[in-house]
C-alpha cells in the first residue's frame, strides 16, 4: 500500500473539483463545456482512486482498512477519522461509479445553471462518499446533514413542477430523524463515560440496557427515514418523481443506502440488544414494505413513480436480510444494497431517456417502441430483469441470499417476502410489455430515435456490472464477507454487563446524578 | 470604620475607558470639526472598538481568575473578557453595516457613531459586574442609546413607533428590573451578588417571597431585554421598524449584554432558588424556542422573520441557561461560543438586507429575493450560508453551537428539553431554507428592478462586513477547536 493518504484523496477530490467551479464560469457554451469537462475529471479521479483501494484492499480482514486519522477538536473527542470495510467498501465504489456515470448522461440534458449544477453534484458525492468512510459521530453527522443541502437544491433547482414541494418534504423529512440521532449521539457521548466521538471505541462499550431501547429508537427513526421502511416512505415517490434523473439515480442509487448502511454499522451493533428486541419488528416492517411497495408499484401508470415504489420493496429486502442477524441476511443486504444501486440507477437513466424524447412517463403514451428503439429496448429488458432478480444477473444473488438468511430466522416472512420477487416480476414485465412491446407504435413514437453514443456510454458499463455481479459475484462477496462474518457476531453479542436497570426513568437518569454538582 | 479607597485594576478598565473616550472623541470632532465627514468618523469608531478589543485581548493572558475592582461594581475575568470581545465584535460590523446603509447617509454621523459606542460601553459594564445596580445602569446606558437609534430616521413614521414602543415598553421592563433588585436587596441586605450569595448561605430564603418575588422581576426585566416569551410582543415591530443597521445591532450586542447579566445572576442565585426557579426557566425555554419558530413560518417580511428567529435564538441561550445551573461551565462555554456564531450569522443576514437593495430601499419582502441566486451570486450565497447556519446545519458555525448547548443541555440531564430544541430547529429549517427556495428556485419577479440590482455595486462597507461575517460563521463551523476552547475555559465565572 503506497503511503498517500487514499481515503481522504477519494473524499476530497470532488469537494475541490466543486470549489474549483467557482473560479469558471458558464455563461457562454465554453465555459459550461469547461464546467462539465472539470467536474468529469475529478468524479473520474475520485473513481481512480476507489479503484486503487479496491486493488489495494486487504481480504480476509474484518477490520478498518486505509485507516487516516487526525484531531480535529481534541478537548471534545472530535477527530477527523476515516476508514472503511468489506462493508463500505461495495458502496463507495458504488458512489464513485454512478457519479461520472450521472455527469455523462447530464452532459447535454442540463444547460440551466450548469455550474451549480456541477457544484452540487460533486459536493454531493463528498458528502456520501464521507458519511461511507467516517469513523467519527461528528464528521459521520456533518457528511450526513452535508448531503442534505445539495440534494436539496437538485430536487429544487431542476426538478420537476412540484420540485419545491418534494424538496422541501425531502429536506424535513430527513432532518427530523437526523435531529434526533444528533440527541442520541451526545448522550451516547456522555452516558458511557467516554467522552469520545469516536464510533470504535463505542462499539466496543456495551450501552446500559435501559438505555439501548431508546438510543437504537432515535438513531433506527433517522435511518428508517432515509431507507425508508414503511411507513416513512412517503416523501421518497415525491422527491424521485420530481427530481431530475441524475437526482434520482443518485437518490435512489446511493443516498438510500445511508438509511441501511447506518442500520448496519451503527444502529444495530452499537444496540445489539436493543436491535434483537425489534427484529420482529423490523422483519414485519420491512416484509410489509416488500408488498405493499409492490403492489403500489403495480398500479402507477407513471415509469417514474413504478420505479420509485419498486425501491421502497427492493429496500425492504436488505432491512429483512439485516435483521436475520446471520451471515446470509448480512452479506445478502450488502450486496442488495450495491445491486438496487446499479438496476434502479440504470431504471432512473432509462426513464429519463424516454422522457427526454417525449417528454412524457405515462405507460400509456408509450407502446410497442421496441421497434423504434430496438437498442435502448434491449437494455431495458436487461436492466428491468435485473431488477427482477433473473439468475444470472445480479438481482438475484443478493435476493437469494437474503431470502436464505431470512429463512432460517423466521421461514414465514421469508416466505411472504418471496411473493414480492414473483410480484417484482409482474410490475416490471407488465411495465415492459405495455411500453415496449404492446401493439404498434403510435404516430408520435414512430420518429423516436435510438441510443446516441452518449447514452451507449451510459449504459454499457451498468448492464455490463450486471452481468459481471450476476455471473461472477466472488471478487466483491470475498471482500463483504469478513467483515460481515464480525458484524454478525457483533450484533449478536450478548450484553455481558447485565447492569440492574434505573430505578427512574431513563431522561431523569443523569439528572439525580447530577445533583451532586450543585453549586456550594 | 474608616474608610478605604476600594482596589481598581487599571488595565482591566482600559477596553470600557477606550470605549467611553472614544464616543466623547467622536461627539467633540463632529461638534467642533467644520468637515463633517463620515468616513473619518467611521474610521474613527472602528479604530476605537479596536482599541478596545486588543485592550481586552491583552488583558486575557495571565489573568488570575479575575480581578476585581470598585469593591465588585466592575469585575473582568475571562467570561467577562469573551463578552467584551463578542460586543466589540458585534458593534464593530455594525459599524460597517450602518456606513453601507444609505439611507442613513443623510442623517447626522456623530451622534449616530457615539450613540453605538455609549450602547456598547453600556454593553461591557453590563457583563463585567457582579453588582445588580451596575447591571441596571449598564442596561440604562445601553436602552437609552437604543431608544434614540431606532428611532433615527426621524422622519420614518414606522421608526418613530418603532421607537416609542420600545421606549415605553423598555422602561416598564427597566421598572420591573428595579423593583425587583430592591426586594432582593431587601430579603438578602445587598445589591453585590457575592454578598447575596454569602447571605444565602447563612439564611436560606427560598421560601422568602421578598426573594423570590424580587428573582421573578429580575428574569421578567432581563427577559424583556433578550425578547424572552411572553416579554417578547416589542421585538418584530421594533425590529422591523428601526432603521436595519439598527436593528442589526440591536439584535445582537444588547442581547448578549443582557443574556451575560442574566448568567451572572441566575448562576449566583441557582442552587439557593429551588426547583421551581429552574422550571421557570425550562418552561421559559422551551416556550421562547417553539414560539419564537412558529411564528417565523408565517412572516412575510424579512426584518419581521428574523426578530422571530432571533427569538427562537434566544430560546436556544436559554436552554443552555438552564443547563448552567447545574455548575457546568460547558453550558456556559456553549453560550459564549454561540453568541459569537450568532453575531456573525444574525449580523450577517442583516447586512445582506442592507446590500442588497437598490435606489435607495431595501430588500425587506421575502418574495423580493427572488432569483436573487442568479442576480447577485455573491449576495445570496453569503446569504445562503448565514441561513444555513442559523439553520444550524453543518459545515457551519450555527451547527457547532447548537451542538455544544445541546450536549450541555443533555449532560445536565435534560434530555427532553434539548429534544425539544432540536425539533423546533427541523421548524426553523422551514422558514431558513424558504429564503433559499425564494433565492435560487424562484426566476427572478420583476426583471426591470432585478436589472437595477443587478448593476448596484455592494458598497465596500458592506463587502467588508459580509467578509467578517461568512468567515466567522465558517471558521467557527469547520475549526471550531480553538474558540471553543476559549469559550470553555471563558465559562468559568468569578464569585
Amino acid at each position: 500500500m503506497s503511503e498517500l493518504p487514499l481515503t481522504t484523496l477519494m473524499i476530497f477530490l470532488p469537494l475541490a473539483g466543486g470549489l474549483l467551479l467557482l473560479f469558471v464560469g458558464d455563461a457562454d457554451e465554453a465555459g459550461r463545456g469547461r464546467v462539465r469537462a472539470i467536474s468529469m475529471a475529478f468524479a473520474l479521479a475520485a473513481l481512480a482512486v476507489s479503484a486503487a483501494v479496491y486493488a489495494g484492499f486487504r481480504e480476509n480482514f474484518a477490520g478498518m482498512q486505509f485507516i487516516e486519522r487526525a484531531e480535529w477538536i481534541p478537548r471534545f473527542g472530535i477527530s477527523y477519522y476515516v476508514g472503511l470495510d468489506g462493508i463500505s467498501l461495495p458502496l463507495i465504489l458504488l458512489t464513485t461509479f454512478l457519479t461520472p456515470i450521472v455527469l455523462l448522461y447530464s452532459w447535454n440534458e442540463v444547460e440551466k445553471r450548469v455550474r451549480l449544477y456541477h457544484m452540487a453534484l460533486l459536493f454531493l458525492e463528498t458528502a456520501m462518499l464521507g458519511v461511507f468512510v467516517s469513523l467519527d459521530f461528528f464528521l459521520f453527522y456533518v457528511f450526513w446533514e452535508g448531503m442534505l443541502i445539495p440534494m436539496y437544491l437538485i430536487i429544487g433547482v431542476w426538478g420537476g413542477p412540484r420540485r419545491i414541494y418534494a424538496a422541501v418534504k425531502f429536506f424535513l423529512y430527513t432532518m427530523v430523524g437526523s435531529v434526533l440521532m444528533l440527541v442520541a449521539i451526545l448522550w451516547l457521548y456522555f452516558e458511557t463515560g467516554a467522552e469520545t466521538f469516536d464510533i470504535l471505541v463505542h462499539l466496543d462499550k456495551p450501552v446500559h440496557y435501559a438505555l439501548q431501547g431508546w438510543l437504537f429508537a432515535a438513531f433506527a427513526l433517522s435511518f428508517a427515514i432515509k431507507v425508508p421502511i414503511f411507513p416513512f416512505h412517503t416523501w421518497l415517490p415525491d422527491a424521485h418523481v420530481e427530481a431530475p434523473t441524475a437526482g434520482s439515480v443518485i437518490l435512489a442509487g446511493v443516498l438510500l443506502k445511508m438509511g441501511t448502511y447506518g442500520l448496519m454499522r451503527l444502529a444495530m451493533p452499537l444496540f445489539p440488544t436493543a436491535a434483537r428486541d425489534f427484529a420482529l419488528l423490523f422483519m414485519a416492517l420491512a416484509v410489509i414494505g416488500i408488498i405493499y411497495g409492490a403492489l403500489v408499484a403495480m398500479v402507477q401508470d407513471d415509469i417514474k413513480k413504478l420505479v420509485a415504489y419498486s425501491s421502497v420493496s427492493h429496500l425492504g429486502f436488505v432491512v429483512l436480510g439485516l435483521f436475520s442477524f446471520n451471515l446470509l441476511g448480512a452479506s445478502g443486504g450488502v450486496l442488495q444494497m450495491v445491486n438496487h444501486g446499479v438496476s434502479t440507477g440504470a431504471l432512473f437513466l432509462i426513464v429519463g431517456m424516454m422522457y427526454s424524447r417525449r417528454h412524457t412517463r405515462l405507460i400509456a403514451d408509450f407502446g410497442g417502441i421496441a421497434r423504434v428503439m430496438p437498442a435502448f429496448a434491449v437494455f431495458f429488458v436487461i436492466t428491468s430483469l435485473s431488477s427482477i432478480g433473473l439468475p444470472g444477473l445480479n438481482g438475484f444473488v443478493g435476493e437469494f441470499t437474503i431470502l436464505a438468511g431470512a429463512f432460517s430466522r423466521s421461514p414465514f416472512f421469508a416466505v411472504v417476502a418471496a411473493s414480492g420477487v414473483v410480484l417484482a416480476a409482474i410490475y416490471m414485465l407488465w411495465m415492459l410489455q405495455r411500453v415496449l412491446f404492446g401493439g404498434d407504435p403510435s404516430p408520435a413514437n414512430l420518429g423516436l430515435r435510438d441510443l446516441g453514443v452518449r447514452e451507449w456510454c451510459v449504459l454499457v458499463p451498468l448492464v455490463a456490472l450486471m452481468f459481471g455481479m450476476g455471473l461472477y459475484p466472488k471478487p466483491i462477496l470475498s471482500k463483504i464477507e469478513p467483515s460481515a462474518k464480525a458484524w454478525v457476531e457483533q450484533v449478536n453479542r450478548r450484553v455481558l454487563h447485565v447492569q440492574t436497570p434505573p430505578e427512574a426513568p431513563a431522561p431523569r437518569l443523569a439528572r439525580t446524578r447530577s445533583q451532586k454538582t450543585v453549586r456550594p | 470604620m474608616t474608610p478605604t479607597f476600594p482596589v481598581i485594576h487599571w488595565p482591566y478598565l482600559l477596553p470600557v475607558i477606550f470605549v467611553v473616550s472614544g464616543a466623547v472623541a467622536v461627539l467633540l470632532w463632529d461638534t467642533f470639526s467644520r468637515s463633517r465627514d463620515r468616513t473619518f468618523l467611521a474610521a474613527l469608531t472602528l479604530a476605537t472598538l479596536a482599541a478596545a478589543g486588543s485592550a481586552t485581548l491583552s488583558a486575557l493572558p495571565g489573568l488570575p481568575g479575575g480581578a476585581v475592582s470598585f469593591g465588585g461594581m466592575y469585575i473582568f475575568d475571562r467570561f467577562t473578557g469573551f463578552v467584551f470581545i463578542l460586543v466589540l465584535i458585534a458593534s464593530f460590523i455594525s459599524v460597517l453595516i450602518a456606513s453601507a446603509q444609505m439611507s442613513l447617509d443623510e442623517t447626522p454621523a456623530g451622534e449616530y457613531f457615539a450613540l453605538i459606542l455609549f450602547a456598547t460601553s453600556g454593553m461591557m459594564l453590563m457583563a463585567g459586574t457582579r453588582n445588580l445596580l451596575m447591571i441596571f445602569i449598564g442596561l440604562e446606558i445601553l436602552s437609552l442609546s437604543l431608544y434614540v437609534l431606532a428611532g433615527y430616521l426621524r422622519f420614518d413614521l414606522r421608526g418613530n413607533e418603532a421607537a416609542l414602543k420600545y421606549f415605553l415598553l423598555g422602561s416598564f421592563a427597566a421598572g420591573f428590573l428595579l423593583f425587583g433588585m430592591a426586594m432582593i436587596y431587601g430579603a438578602a441586605g445587598s445589591v453585590d451578588l457575592s454578598r447575596i450569595t454569602t447571605h444565602l448561605n447563612a439564611h436560606p430564603l427560598s421560601r422568602n417571597p421578598a426573594f423570590m418575588l424580587g428573582l421573578g422581576f429580575i428574569i421578567v426585566g432581563l427577559g424583556f431585554k433578550v425578547a424572552a416569551v411572553p416579554f417578547n410582543m416589542w421585538t418584530p415591530d421594533v425590529y422591523e421598524g428601526a432603521p436595519t443597521a439598527v436593528t442589526a445591532f440591536m439584535s445582537v450586542g444588547p442581547k448578549a449584554a443582557a443574556f451575560a447579566a442574566f448568567f451572572r445572576v441566575v448562576l449566583m442565585v441557582a442552587g439557593y432558588a429551588g426547583e421551581n426557579f429552574t422550571t421557570v426557566l425550562w418552561v421559559m425555554a422551551a416556550l421562547t424556542m417553539t414560539a419564537g419558530n412558529l411564528v417565523a413560518i408565517w412572516q412575510t417580511n424579512i426584518k419581521r422573520m428574523l426578530a422571530f428567529s432571533s427569538i427562537a435564538h434566544a430560546g436556544y441561550i436559554l436552554v443552555a441557561l438552564v443547563a448552567a445551573q447545574k455548575g457546568a461551565a460547558l453550558a456556559t462555554g456553549g453560550f459564549l461560543y454561540y453568541l459569537l456564531v450568532y453575531s456573525f450569522m444574525n449580523l450577517g443576514a442583516f447586512c445582506v438586507v442592507v446590500a442588497s437593495g437598490w435606489g435607495g430601499g431595501e430588500r425587506t419582502g421575502i418574495a423580493d429575493y427572488a432569483g436573487m441566486g442568479y442576480t447577485r451570486p455573491v449576495l445570496a450565497a453569503a446569504m445562503a450560508i448565514f441561513m444555513v447556519s442559523l439553520a444550524g446545519l453543518p459545515p457551519t458555525g450555527g451547527f457547532v453551537a447548537k451542538l455544544y448547548i445541546f450536549s450541555a443541555a443533555i449532560k445536565a440531564g435534560y434530555v427532553w428539553l434539548a429534544v425539544v430544541a432540536v425539533l423546533n430547529s427541523v421548524v426553523a429549517v422551514y422558514y431558513y431554507l424558504r429564503l433559499i427556495v425564494v433565492m435560487y428556485m424562484q426566476e427572478p419577479a420583476d426583471g426591470e428592478n432585478q436589472a437595477a440590482a443587478g448593476s448596484a455595486r455592494v458598497s465596500s462597507y458592506a463587502f467588508a462586513a459580509l467578509l467578517l461575517a461568512v468567515i466567522g460563521t465558517l471558521e467557527l463551523g469547520i475549526f471550531p477547536g480553538a474558540v471553543m476552547e476559549f469559550a470553555l475555559r471563558s465559562g468559568v465565572l468569578l464569585n
